[in-house]
């Protein structure tokens, strides 16, 4: 079973994704801050990480750095899903490494959950 | 004359001067004396002062020649008459009354000045001395009265008077005037001292003439130091990077070249301190001109950290806002589709159209933020206008790319008309340019049927590049079309195909399409279709 680790502090976001990726047979971990994040990968490490970027205490670019430099976690696929629509902040997060990036209010649901089946199919590579 | 005298000299003018020498006369007494008289009398008539002899009531016995030539009457019109009647017109009575009690009753010698009446009418001056002269019992016999003429002493001293009373007034007018610059200069220092803003003047060199207490504040440098330095040098100005401005390129050289006032538009101009630390500054050039030449410049500038600061604020205001605004909407859209997507059980056909609705709604709250967002963004002037060189074929080629799945979803057909195009390159900015189309090619998307294609398209002109969106849609109708480029305005029919609409959309689009330089029109027959176009100059302005 694959294992999502979703990194949200909105507890409706956290709903509705959780709800749509169990339908679809993965286990899903919730992490609500940048700290609890790392502690979550390193308990239980996921096969993909959706990640938001504002939170409290430390933030999504944290997480992204700290994955990003460690050499087991670094495979792990990110997709940044992220209401900060600012060119900077995508061009930031996609240069510090995520895979991908969505403002969850220009996407349906159905997107994320398409995308994340990409990745944990394999069907598309993941950046180191 | 005295009388008795008369027969003596008519008998010496008969005789011969032979005849005279002959004659011994024997000289009594009283002859002696008259002749010691006739002596006294030609020495008096000698004297440029005036000298009567009156009797003790002031009738006058004897006057010299000085009189009548200053008075003006002759020796027969004054003997036998009063002075005071004669010339006296002039002084006061109580003048008289205090120079007969003086001479008269005192006893004594009265000296006053006196302005006489001539017989022409005309004034002299005069001091005026009297003499009693007193017999053995103290009686008075006669008055002596001298007069020296004091009239060009008077006029001296008028004129003394009034020089003296001129340069009073000249000193006066001088005095108000220096008080007058004086106090202008105070006003004037105190205004450019007071003033926040720094002012250095310079001379047609660009050296330093001038600098007020704020500039030398916001610059680190005492106006001594600086004086005659060019200004150039001693403030160097950066851009944001820290790329050295040439003197050529900052204000002050362009004003004085130009004999125009400039100003910074952009917000990219530091000044650096005499410490080497930076502030952005926005600054006003003034060229002085006397004649018709340059010979200086004003420059105004001041300290704009402050306004920056805010404008980061409220850029990073609008952004938080934003991010907030989102994450609600966000959640609603997430939750509304997965209760659609039926994960929580199946859904009755009401339930099903509820829940549409509450979609519907959901999605015009999320564009409307988003393009409120957008366009108050355009209006605080803050987006940073890019130039770029784009390609027309290859970014419609792009386009097509992202818009691909859009069509797809609506069953439009999506066709690039510039493939065989020209290749024309444009300066502009590349995202913004984007931001247009992507508006014109999913209005063209939204308002049209499944089945229909959406024609992207081309042309080059002379100066510029126009760029076209063409749909077989619902179009806009004849009455409406002046207003659809109005904010929140919704065309009628665009209303019903599509209710999530914000009616922000195309006037967003013309704000974007005027940051480049660019103009939107359309045209459009309702129920057959619309054509947008976009013309934007292939160099970018300024």
């Amino acid at each position: 079973m694959k294992k999502v680790l979703i990194v949200e502090d909105e507890e409706f976001l956290v709903r509705s994704l959780k709800d749509n990726l169990e339908v679809e047979g993965c286990s899903v971990d919730v992490a609500v801050n940048g700290e609890e994040a790392i502690e979550r990968v390193k308990a239980n490490q996921p096969d993909i990480v959706l990640l938001d970027l504002l939170m409290p205490k430390k933030d999504g670019f944290y997480v992204l750095e700290e994955l990003k430099k460690n050499p087991t976690w670094k495979l792990i696929p990110v997709i940044v899903l992220s209401n900060l629509g600012g060119d900077e902040e995508i061009k930031k997060a996609l240069e510090m490494g995520a895979d991908d990036y969505f403002v969850k209010s220009q996407h349906p649901i159905e997107e994320v959950i398409e995308k994340v089946k990409e990745y944990l199919e394999g069907k598309r590579s993941v950046k180191a | 004359m005295l009388a008795g005298t008369e027969k003596r000299e008519m008998a010496s003018t008969k005789m011969s001067n032979k005849e005279k020498q002959k004659i011994v006369v024997p000289l009594t007494a009283r002859n002696q004396a008259l002749e010691e008289i006739e002596i006294l009398k030609q020495g008096f008539d000698l004297l440029s002062d005036l000298v009567t002899i009156t009797d003790n009531n002031g009738i006058i016995l004897y006057a010299n020649e000085a009189v009548e030539k200053s008075t003006g009457f002759s020796m027969t019109e004054v003997i036998g008459k009063n002075s005071g009647d004669l010339w006296g017109g002039n002084m006061e009575e109580e003048f008289f009354k205090e120079m007969w009690h003086t001479i008269k009753i005192q006893k004594k010698t009265f000296i006053g000045e006196v302005i006489n009446k001539k017989k022409d009418g005309t004034k002299s001056w005069h001091e005026l001395r009297i003499y009693p002269v007193v017999d053995a019992k103290s009686e008075i016999k006669f008055f002596i009265g001298i007069q020296p003429d004091i009239t060009n002493r008077k006029k001296i001293e008028k004129d003394l008077e009034d020089a003296k009373i001129a340069a009073r007034n000249v000193l006066e007018d001088l005095q108000t005037e220096k008080e007058e610059l004086a106090r202008a200069k105070v006003k004037d220092d105190a205004l450019l001292e007071s003033i926040g803003e720094g002012v250095i003047a310079t001379d047609n060199n660009g050296k330093i003439i001038l600098m007020n207490p704020a500039a030398e504040t916001m610059l680190g440098w005492k106006l001594d130091e600086a004086v005659g330095k060019l200004l150039a040098e001693t403030v160097p100005a950066e851009d944001t990077e820290g790329k050295r401005i040439p003197g050529e390129a900052r204000p002050l050289s362009v004003a004085l070249t130009t004999s125009d006032a400039v100003t910074t538009v952009h917000p990219d101009h530091y000044y650096v301190r005499k410490n080497g630390t930076r502030f952005p500054v926005a600054v006003t050039v003034t060229p002085i001109r006397l004649d018709g030449k340059t010979v200086g410049a004003i420059e105004v500038f001041h300290d704009v950290s402050a306004e920056k600061e805010l404008e980061k604020m409220r850029t990073s205001f609008l952004q938080i806002a934003s991010h907030q605004l989102r994450t609600p909407l966000s959640g609603t859209k997430w939750l509304i589709e997965t209760l659609q997507r039926k994960i929580h059980g199946t859904l009755t056909v009401g339930q099903e159209e509820y829940l549409a609705e509450l979609y519907n709604v959901n999605e015009r709250m999320i564009r409307l933020v988003q393009d409120m967002l957008s366009f108050l963004r355009l209006e605080s002037g803050d987006m940073q206008v890019k130039k770029e060189p784009v390609s027309v074929a290859s970014f419609y080629g792009e386009m097509v790319i992202m818009l691909g799945s859009a069509a797809k979803n609506a069953g439009i057909v999506l066709t690039d008309a510039t493939k065989d195009y020209v290749a024309v390159t444009v300066e502009t900015d590349t995202q913004m340019l984007r931001t247009i189309l992507e508006s014109l090619v999913s209005n063209a998307i939204a308002y049209s049927k499944s089945g229909d294609e959406v024609v992207l398209g081309a042309k080059e002109e002379a100066d510029s590049a126009i760029f076209f969106v063409k749909d077989t849609g619902i179009g806009i109708p004849k009455e409406e079309q002046r207003r659809v480029f109005e904010k929140f305005y919704r065309a009628s029919n665009a209303k019903l195909v599509r209710p999530s609409g914000t009616g922000l959309g195309l006037a967003i689009t013309v704000m974007f399409a005027e940051k480049i330089g660019g103009k939107v029109w359309f045209e459009s027959e309702e129920g057959k279709g619309s054509t947008f176009y976009l013309r934007i100059p292939k160099k970018a302005q300024k």
